[in-house]
C-alpha cells in the first residue's frame, strides 16, 4: 500500500476531526421549550395537581434542561424548581442547567379566585419565557392548591400590574431564593416526633370516653341496643353485658357503647353495615362484631356527597361499602378492644378527625379479592394502633387522610398492609407486616410521609414508596421478593435493614433524587435492580463483604461499590468476583464511573460503602425500634 | 527541498512496508482493538462523554505501548541488517532518513490507534438506551465533539510516543539492548515520569503551585491534562476538568517529539 495515500487519508481524517476544536460543544445543545406533558414532572402532590386540574386553576411551572440529562425535568411550582436547583445533589446527578423556562402569564388574562387560586381567561396564551428574562411576582395573594405561588411574566409592566392588584413584589430570577431548608430526613424526623406526640395526646384524651357514667344497661333497664341508643343521654355509657345483640343500627349521639369483652357479640343480619356512628365523641369498646354485609363498595344515600370534587368517585364508591362500623362525621371518637369478623370492610372512617382505633382485631376474608379494607380512613386524620389485622384486601387504606398515624399494628395475609392514597404527612411506625403483596405502599405522589421502624417479611414487596420529601427510616425488610421499591423523589432512606430478600432494593423513578444512606443491604440474592434512567449515586450503605478495604479506618471502604455492576453484583454469589474486581482492567473501567451520572445507563453506585453494619446492635432476629421514635 | 521530500517519502514507504509486513503488528493491532472495543462495550449505554472518560486511562497505558512496539525496532533493524551503513553511503541527510522513518511508522501506528477509536464511537450510537417515547429529550451537553477532540489528542500523543521510540531506536545498538531500552522507555512514559513528579512533590523539590506547568513535562500527564482541559472538561463537572496549562502541555509534547527526532537525526549515521 502506498504510504502517501495512507498519510493523506490520515491527514484528512485527523484534520476534519480537529474541526471539533473549532466548535464549542455547549453550542450544539439546543433547548427549546416543549409541551409540559412531555417532561418528567415533579413538584407538588398528586392531590394538589388533581385539584387544580379539576377546578381549572393554573399552576406556574418550570422546565429545566440539565446539561447531563437527556430528559427535560418539569416542575409544578416555581418554588419546586428553585429548591431543586439549589441542591448540590441535583447538579451532581444531572449537571448544570443549560436552560430554564417558566410559564409566562403576561397575555393570558390572569386572575385570582376568592381563594387566591390562579385562573386565566386564555389558556393558549400561557406561554414559556426564559427564566433569566422573566419577572416574578412573589408574596402576592396568588396561590396554588399546594400553597403560595410565585407568578412569572415576560415583561415588567405585566408583573407590576399584577403586583398592584394582588400585592407582592416583582423580582428577577437571580433574586429568588429557595425556601426549602434542611434535609428531608431532618424535617420528616421532626414531623415524626410531632405526629407521634399528637397521636399520644389523642389516644390519652379518647380514654376519657370510657369513663362516662352508665345511663343504660341493655337487658336490665332497657330491652334492646336500639332502644338504648334511642333513649340514652348524651355523654353517657350504654353497657352491653355478655350476650348476642342484633344491630344494624345508626347512632347520632355522643355515647359510649361498651361490652364485656368478646362474649358481647353484636351481630348484623349479613347485609349492610352493622353499626353506623355519626355522633362526635362516640366510643365503641370491648365487644365483638359479626354479620357484616358482603358489598365491598356502595353508593351514598345522600346525594350531596357527590359534589363534583376531584375525588368524587373514590369517595362515593369506596367509602360506602359494607363495614362492621362506619364512623361518619364522628370526630374524636374511639374504637377500642373491638374484635371484628368481616367479609367486607372492618371500619370505614369518613370525615372523623381525631378518631382513635386501638387494640382492635379485624379478621377479613381468606382471599383478598373477596374482601375489603380493615380500616378505611377517608378525609380523616386518625390514629390506628396496637391492632391486629388478618386477611382481607388492605389492612389500612387511606384516602386524603393527611397526618394519620398507623403504629404498632400487626398485619398478616392480605393484599397490602398499609395502603396510602392521596395522603401526605403520615407516620407509619413500628408495624409488623407479613405475607402480603406489598407490606406498606404509598401511592399517588403525596409528600412528607414517614415510614419508620416497621418490619415487613414474606411479602412481594416490603415497602413501596412514591411521592416526595418522604423518609423511610429504621425499617426491617426480610424474606420478601423485593425489599423496597424506591419510587419516590427527594426522599430519604436511612438505617433500614434489607436482609434476605430476592432483590434488596428496586429503583423506581427515572429522576433519581433519593438519598439512600446508612442502610444494611445484606444477604439478598441480588442487591439492587434498576429500572430505566441514569446512574444513581448513593452513599454510605453496608453491602456485606465487598471488594476493597478500609485502609484509613474511617469506616468507609475506599473503593466504590456498584451493586448493579457486572462484576460487583456477582460478589454476593462468588468469591471469584472479588478477585476479578481487583484486576487492573476492571479498576481502569471504574475510574470515572461516578462522573456525569446523568449521561450513563441505569446503574447504582455507592461511592462510600461502609465497612461495617450501620445498625449497631440491630440484627435481623432482634430488631427493636423505640415506640414512635426514629431510632436507631 | 523537493528532492528531500521525495526521498523522505521513499524512506517512509520502506518503513511502512517493513512494519505492515510484520505479523507482530497485526497481533498488536488486534489486541489493542479488542481492548478498546471491550472497554467501549463495558461502558455502553452512556454518551460520548462517558465513553471518553472510560477510555482515557486505557489509552494512556496502551498508546505508549503500541507506539513503542511500532517504533523501537525502526532504526535498530536497519542498523542490525547493515542497511544503515549502505544508506549512509548515499547523499542522505540523517534528518531526511529519520523523518521518512517517522512518517512511515506513524502511518501504520495511526491506523492502528485511530481506527478502533472510530469504531468505538459507533458503540454509542449502537447501544444508545432506548428513549422513553412519550417524553421529550434534548441534546444535553454530551456531544461527539468531546470524543472527536479526544481522538485528535490521542493521535497527537501517539505521534509523540512514536518519536520517543524512534529516538531510543537510534541510540540502541543491539537487538537485546533495544528491547530492554524499549521496555524501560515504555515504563518511563507510563509510570516513571509521573512518579518523578510525585517524588519531586514529596521531596519538596517541586512546589505544588507550579504543578500545572511542571506536570506538562511528563508527556502522559500532558496528554491526560489536555484531554481533561480541552475535551472532557469543556462539558463535564469541574471535578474532572483542568489541572494543566494547555500551552505548556502542547509545548512539552512538541518538545518531546522534536527533541527525540533531532537526537535520532544527529546520531543515526554516526
Amino acid at each position: 500500500m502506498r504510504v502517501n495515500v495512507v498519510l493523506a487519508g490520515l491527514a484528512v481524517v485527523l484534520a476534519s476531526a480537529s474541526l471539533a476544536f473549532a466548535v464549542s460543544p455547549a453550542d450544539t445543545a439546543t433547548a427549546q421549550p416543549v409541551a409540559f406533558s412531555d417532561t418528567l414532572t415533579t413538584g407538588m402532590t398528586g392531590v394538589d395537581i388533581r385539584q387544580a386540574d379539576v377546578g381549572g386553576y393554573e399552576i406556574p411551572r418550570a422546565e429545566v434542561f440539565y446539561s447531563q440529562y437527556q430528559y427535560i425535568v418539569g416542575y409544578y411550582g416555581i418554588e419546586a424548581a428553585l429548591g431543586a436547583l439549589d441542591r448540590d445533589a441535583t447538579t451532581q446527578q444531572f449537571g448544570h442547567p443549560l436552560a430554564i423556562y417558566v410559564t409566562d402569564f403576561a397575555d393570558a388574562g390572569v386572575d385570582l379566585t376568592d381563594d387566591g387560586l390562579l385562573t386565566v381567561t386564555s389558556d393558549p396564551e400561557v406561554d414559556w419565557v426564559e427564566a433569566g428574562e422573566a419577572f416574578f411576582v412573589v408574596d402576592s395573594a396568588a396561590r396554588t392548591p399546594g400553597g403560595p405561588a410565585i407568578v412569572p411574566f415576560d415583561d415588567r409592566a405585566s408583573a407590576a400590574r399584577f403586583a398592584d392588584r394582588y400585592g407582592g413584589t416583582v423580582r428577577r430570577w437571580d433574586e429568588l431564593d429557595a425556601r426549602e431548608t434542611g434535609s428531608t430526613g431532618e424535617r420528616v424526623r421532626t414531623q415524626v416526633e410531632q405526629r407521634g406526640a399528637w397521636a399520644d395526646r389523642a389516644v390519652k384524651k379518647r380514654e376519657d370516653l370510657l369513663d362516662r357514667p352508665v345511663s343504660a344497661t341493655v337487658g336490665e333497664n332497657v330491652s334492646t341496643l336500639a332502644a338504648a341508643v334511642r333513649t340514652a343521654e348524651e355523654n353517657s355509657t350504654i353497657r352491653l353485658p355478655p350476650g348476642t345483640y342484633h344491630a344494624n343500627l345508626t347512632s347520632e349521639k355522643s355515647v359510649t357503647i361498651r361490652g364485656a369483652g368478646d362474649r358481647t357479640r353484636l351481630v348484623g343480619d349479613g347485609t349492610g353495615t352493622v353499626l353506623t356512628l355519626r355522633g362526635e365523641r362516640t366510643a365503641l369498646s370491648n365487644l365483638s362484631i359479626a354479620g357484616v354485609g358482603t358489598n365491598n363498595t356502595g353508593e351514598p344515600s345522600n346525594a350531596s356527597v357527590a359534589n363534583g370534587s376531584w375525588d368524587e368517585t373514590v369517595r362515593t364508591v369506596y367509602g360506602y361499602g359494607d363495614a362492621a362500623v362506619v364512623l361518619d362525621g364522628a370526630k374524636r371518637s374511639l374504637l377500642s378492644d373491638v374484635t371484628i369478623e368481616t367479609p367486607a370492610s372492618g371500619a370505614i372512617v369518613r370525615e372523623s378527625d381525631g378518631t382513635v382505633i386501638r387494640d382492635a382485631e379485624v379478621d377479613g376474608t381468606d382471599t383478598w379479592q373477596d374482601g375489603f379494607m380493615g380500616v378505611l380512613a377517608m378525609n380523616s386524620r386518625i390514629v390506628i394502633q396496637n391492632s391486629t389485622f388478618t386477611g382481607g384486601r388492605d389492612a389500612v387504606y387511606t384516602h386524603d387522610a393527611d397526618g394519620l398515624v398507623v403504629r404498632n399494628n400487626r398485619m398478616r395475609g392480605m393484599r397490602f398492609g398499609v395502603h396510602e392514597m392521596f395522603t401526605s404527612r403520615t407516620v407509619v411506625a413500628n408495624n409488623t407486616v407479613a405475607g402480603t403483596n406489598i407490606g406498606i405502599v404509598v401511592m399517588t405522589r403525596p409528600k412528607s410521609n414517614a415510614v419508620v421502624g416497621n418490619r415487613v417479611s414474606d411479602s412481594g414487596v416490603g415497602i413501596s414508596m412514591s411521592g416526595s420529601s418522604s423518609a423511610v427510616l429504621g425499617n426491617v425488610v426480610t424474606g420478601n421478593r423485593y425489599g423496597m421499591d424506591l419510587g419516590s423523589q427527594r426522599s430519604t432512606y436511612e438505617h433500614n435493614l434489607v436482609y434476605g430478600n430476592d432483590v434488596g432494593l428496586r429503583t423506581g423513578t427515572i429522576v433519581p433524587t433519593n438519598e439512600v444512606t446508612d442502610n444494611d443491604i445484606i444477604e439478598n440474592d441480588r442487591y439492587v435492580t434498576t429500572g430505566r434512567g441514569p446512574v444513581r449515586v448513593w452513599s454510605g450503605n453496608y453491602w456485606g463483604a465487598i471488594p476493597g478495604r478500609d485502609r484509613d479506618g474511617d469506616g468507609t471502604i475506599e473503593r466504590s461499590f456498584r451493586p448493579t455492576g457486572i462484576v460487583d453484583s456477582a460478589v454476593s454469589r462468588s468469591a471469584g468476583a472479588a478477585t476479578l474486581a481487583r484486576s487492573p482492567a476492571v479498576v481502569m473501567l471504574r475510574q470515572f464511573e461516578t462522573a456525569v451520572p446523568g449521561l450513563r445507563a441505569a446503574d447504582v453506585i455507592d461511592d462510600r460503602p461502609r465497612a461495617e453494619s450501620a445498625q449497631s446492635g440491630l440484627s435481623p432476629s432482634n430488631a427493636t425500634v423505640g415506640d414512635g421514635g426514629v431510632s436507631p | 527541498m523537493r528532492r528531500g521530500a521525495r526521498i523522505a517519502l521513499i524512506i517512509a514507504q520502506r518503513a511502512f512496508d517493513s512494519v505492515t509486513r510484520s505479523r507482530a503488528l497485526l497481533a498488536l493491532a488486534t489486541g489493542y482493538t479488542f481492548a478498546i472495543l471491550g472497554f467501549a462495550w463495558a461502558s455502553r449505554g452512556g454518551g460520548y462523554l462517558a465513553l471518553s472518560m472510560n477510555l482515557l486511562t486505557p489509552l494512556e497505558v496502551l498508546v505508549p505501548l503500541v507506539a513503542v512496539a511500532v517504533g523501537y525496532r525502526s532504526i535498530l533493524d536497519d542498523r542490525l541488517r547493515g542497511e544503515l551503513d549502505v544508506l549512509g553511503s548515499y547523499p542522505l541527510a540523517g534528518r531526511t532518513y529519520v523523518l521518512g522513518t517517522f512518517l512511515g511508522r506513524a502511518a501504520a501506528l495511526l491506523v492502528v490507534v485511530v481506527v478502533p477509536l472510530v469504531i468505538a464511537m459507533g458503540t454509542v450510537l449502537l447501544f444508545r438506551i432506548e428513549r422513553i417515547s412519550v417524553l421529550a429529550t434534548h441534546a444535553t451537553a454530551d456531544s461527539p465533539i468531546v470524543y472527536l477532540r479526544m481522538v485528535v489528542l490521542t493521535a497527537a500523543f501517539a505521534l509523540v510516543a512514536l518519536a520517543i521510540a524512534i529516538g531510543i531506536s537510534a541510540l540502541s545498538a543491539s537487538s537485546r539492548g533495544g528491547l530492554a531500552v524499549a521496555v524501560v522507555t515504555a515504563l518511563a512514559l507510563v509510570i516513571g515520569l509521573d512518579l518523578g513528579v510525585v517524588a519531586g512533590l514529596a521531596a519538596d523539590v517541586v512546589p505544588a503551585d507550579v504543578l500545572d506547568v511542571l506536570l506538562a513535562a511528563s508527556p502522559l500527564s500532558a496528554y491526560r491534562g489536555l484531554v481533561f482541559e480541552l475535551a472532557v472538561g469543556s462539558v463535564a463537572p469541574r471535578a474532572v476538568s483542568g489541572g494543566i496549562d494547555p500551552v505548556a502541555a502542547c509545548g512539552s509534547l512538541t518538545l518531546w517529539a522534536v527533541g527525540s527526532l533531532s537526537i535520532a537525526a544527529d546520531t543515526v549515521f554516526r
